[in-house]
């Protein structure tokens, strides 16, 4: 399932990170493999989701995107050119038309400079907006779009609030009116009463702006939420990708599956440890992962075949693309959800 | 029945240096044998500050504490340094989030659980090495005898988390306090873990005392919740009570803003205006008035008690709103 109108298309992307041992005489001994062979594209004002518990390489898939890692396999596109091993200067107009949101509104802000001049920074860098008044009056709008007081304009990110400096980072990212915005868990360090106004936030400014948005949560119902189509990621190859309610009304991977059944939902009548298959063990090392299908050794509808033959994405009775060789059926999905059954 | 743990008007303050932080204002609330109290609340709630107190983990010389907390029918903020010490990881004990910084790393699991043992049963070191691996086998680890010689590092957070939970279990407390015990875990050991507590409190009938800020993890584990806001209780009920009919706004104003996976996909979330207020110069009156779209008058003036939603109702809540106003929309 590919998109219509890609603004980025990624084939087989691959991002090994060498292990080594030994100070002088390095060698090579073995490779994390974070990114194991994705593909996928993502259309023009599409919000694409990827999901997946920690390791799974869904961050690492997003600064890939960004070319903020160079892949080590594979072949990443940008509107129809290839982008996967331009040098530094080459990337300098993806620089612009590509951001990122991050995960901690505290670290991803200079704690010695201003909102002001923090926000100012990709016009400085880009040579934009040259003018120090230009500057003051382009910051001034991005803070009142992302819902800040521009009066605010000479004061320290200390003094702002998890949710306010997250609105930081938003201005900041979108300031040279980017085409494609990567969040990385933007919302989890923040409190819950406060993770709605920040989606909220993205969502609007996505649909005002057109923005290409690739989210990337373990948070699933965050991702439902916000997300047009989903991939989900295990040890570093997408299990799953689907448009989002296909995804999460019927999953196809058993791990998809899996997933839904363990997320506790807010309604003691539907408590996952009366629906659930409990999924056991823990996600294996990205740097050994289990031959034939990865998740065979945790999975429940697992067989010999699935020891040795690696499956492939393919398309399903319902039109997700899983990769797996024995799918779960509707009624198997069905029993997975956290839904009251109607 | 008589509570286990009856806490009765909990006053926790820090002076520091930016002024009086009131962290815990006042909150009072029962656990019985066997059941489990879900507290439920945002950051600087005083959600884990409030148990902390109870185990004596508070004291210090900026800090004052005022109220009871009964364990057992004595008073444990009055309890010695001393006796507190016999009490904490024998009758109460304690899981943290974090299981990587609450392992020491340069210790086996073995030398941690055995002294853990041996802090409160004379045993010798090879009956607390066996109870020890009976209790990794009990946390669903395998080959218990040859994980006690491992060290925190070669576990993955699932299994540490496991191993904090062995060691709690260690003495047969009579309340856990388990602080997030989740929360930096993923979905899939999330589950695995939430069913292990709730398998071992049912055989073993403890009591416990669950602190988190998702709203699923306590639907899933508890019988009975609290939700805090700035150091106070808000809203008090029974589980299944307080998921079917919310009653205070900040409960169904945290219920509104979160995506649910259970309901259909809704087309926005209603976010919860402003942000947690600061506890060194908090709001008067009601702490939620604020940020509350119901708010009226007296919300700022006054202090509402946390009354039952209805005559002798379980369901307790400290809102000045009409009952019959709660509940519809704003």
């Amino acid at each position: 399932m590919s998109a219509a109108d890609p603004l980025i298309e990624v084939r087989d992307l691959q991002m090994h990170f060498p292990l080594q041992r030994g100070i002088i005489f390095q060698r090579q001994y073995g490779a994390v493999r974070a990114v194991d062979g994705v593909s996928f594209s993502v259309g023009r004002g599409e919000t694409f989701g990827l999901v997946g518990e920690s390791g799974c390489g869904k961050s690492t898939t997003g600064r890939l995107l960004l070319r903020l890692l160079e892949p080590t396999g594979g072949q990443l596109f940008f509107e129809g050119e290839e982008i996967t091993h331009l040098g530094r200067r080459q990337l300098a107009p993806l620089r612009r038309d590509a951001q990122m949101v991050f995960q901690d509104p505290y670290s991803s802000l200079n704690p010695r400079k201003t909102v002001g001049s923090i926000i100012a920074e990709p016009f400085v860098i880009h040579r934009l907006a040259r003018s120090a008044d230009e500057r003051r009056n382009e910051v001034r709008d991005l803070m009142d779009r992302v819902g800040l007081n521009p009066e605010h304009y000479n004061r320290y990110p200390h003094q702002f609030s998890g949710g306010q400096r997250q609105r930081i980072g938003v201005a900041r990212a979108i300031a040279l009116k980017p085409k494609l915005l990567v969040a990385d868990e933007p919302v989890s360090a923040l409190d819950v009463s406060i993770q709605a106004q920040i989606i909220n936030l993205l969502a609007d400014l996505q649909r005002d702006l057109g923005l290409t948005l690739v989210f990337i949560a373990h948070d699933l119902s965050v991702v439902r939420h916000m997300c047009d189509r989903i991939a989900v990621m295990y040890l570093g190859k997408i299990v799953e990708l689907a448009a989002s309610e296909q995804c999460f009304a019927a999953p196809r991977h058993p791990y998809t599956g899996a997933l839904l059944a363990s997320v506790p939902v807010p309604d003691p009548s539907l408590r996952a440890i009366d629906r659930r298959p409990a999924l056991t063990g823990d996600v294996p090392s990205p740097s050994a992962p289990p031959p034939g299908c990865r998740f065979h050794p945790r999975c429940g509808k697992a067989q010999a075949l699935c020891a040795s033959d690696e499956p492939q994405l393919k398309a399903q009775d319902n039109g997700s693309l899983a990769a797996c060789h024995f799918p779960l059926n509707a009624a198997e999905a069905a029993a997975m959800l956290p839904r009251r059954s109607s | 029945m008589s509570a286990l743990l009856s806490v009765r008007d909990l006053v926790v303050n820090f002076e520091t240096e930016d002024g009086v932080v009131h962290a815990v204002e006042g909150i009072s609330y029962d656990v019985e044998a066997g059941k489990t109290l879900g507290i439920v609340g945002e950051s600087g709630s005083g959600k884990t500050v409030g148990t902390l107190t109870i185990m004596g983990l508070t004291r210090a010389n900026n800090t004052k504490i005022s109220g009871q907390a009964l364990f057992d029918g004595s008073d444990l903020l009055s309890a010695s340094e001393q006796q507190m010490r016999a009490i904490r990881g024998d009758q109460i004990s304690m899981i943290f989030q974090d299981p990587l910084s609450s392992l020491h790393p340069f210790f086996t699991i073995g030398a941690q659980l055995i002294e853990a043992i041996q802090a409160h049963r004379s045993v010798s070191k090879a009956a607390a090495r066996d109870r020890a691996a009976e209790l990794l086998t009990m946390v669903g680890l395998s080959d218990a005898s040859d994980r006690l010689s491992q060290y925190p590092h070669e576990f993955s957070g699932g299994m540490r988390q496991r191993v904090m939970i062995a060691m709690a279990l260690s003495n047969d407390p009579r309340l856990l306090i388990a602080d997030e015990p989740t929360t930096a875990l993923d979905v899939t050991v999330q589950a695995q873990i939430l069913e292990l507590i709730a398998d071992l409190q049912r055989l073993s009938g403890t009591a416990m005392i669950i602190i988190t800020h998702d709203l699923g993890v306590v639907a899933e584990v508890a019988d009975q919740i609290a939700v805090m806001y700035a150091g106070r209780i808000v809203e008090q009920a029974p589980v299944a009570e307080l998921f079917a009919n919310p009653q205070h706004p900040y409960t169904r104003g945290l219920l509104a803003s979160i995506p649910r996976l259970d309901r259909d996909r809704s087309s926005g979330l209603e976010p919860i205006a402003g942000r947690p207020p600061s506890l060194v110069a908090p709001p008067t009156g009601c702490a939620f008035h604020p940020r509350c779209a119901r708010a009226f008058g007296r919300c700022s003036a006054e202090l509402p008690p946390l009354e039952p939603a209805a005559p002798a109702s379980a369901h307790l809540v400290a809102c000045l709103l009409d009952p019959a106003a709660r509940s519809r929309p704003a």
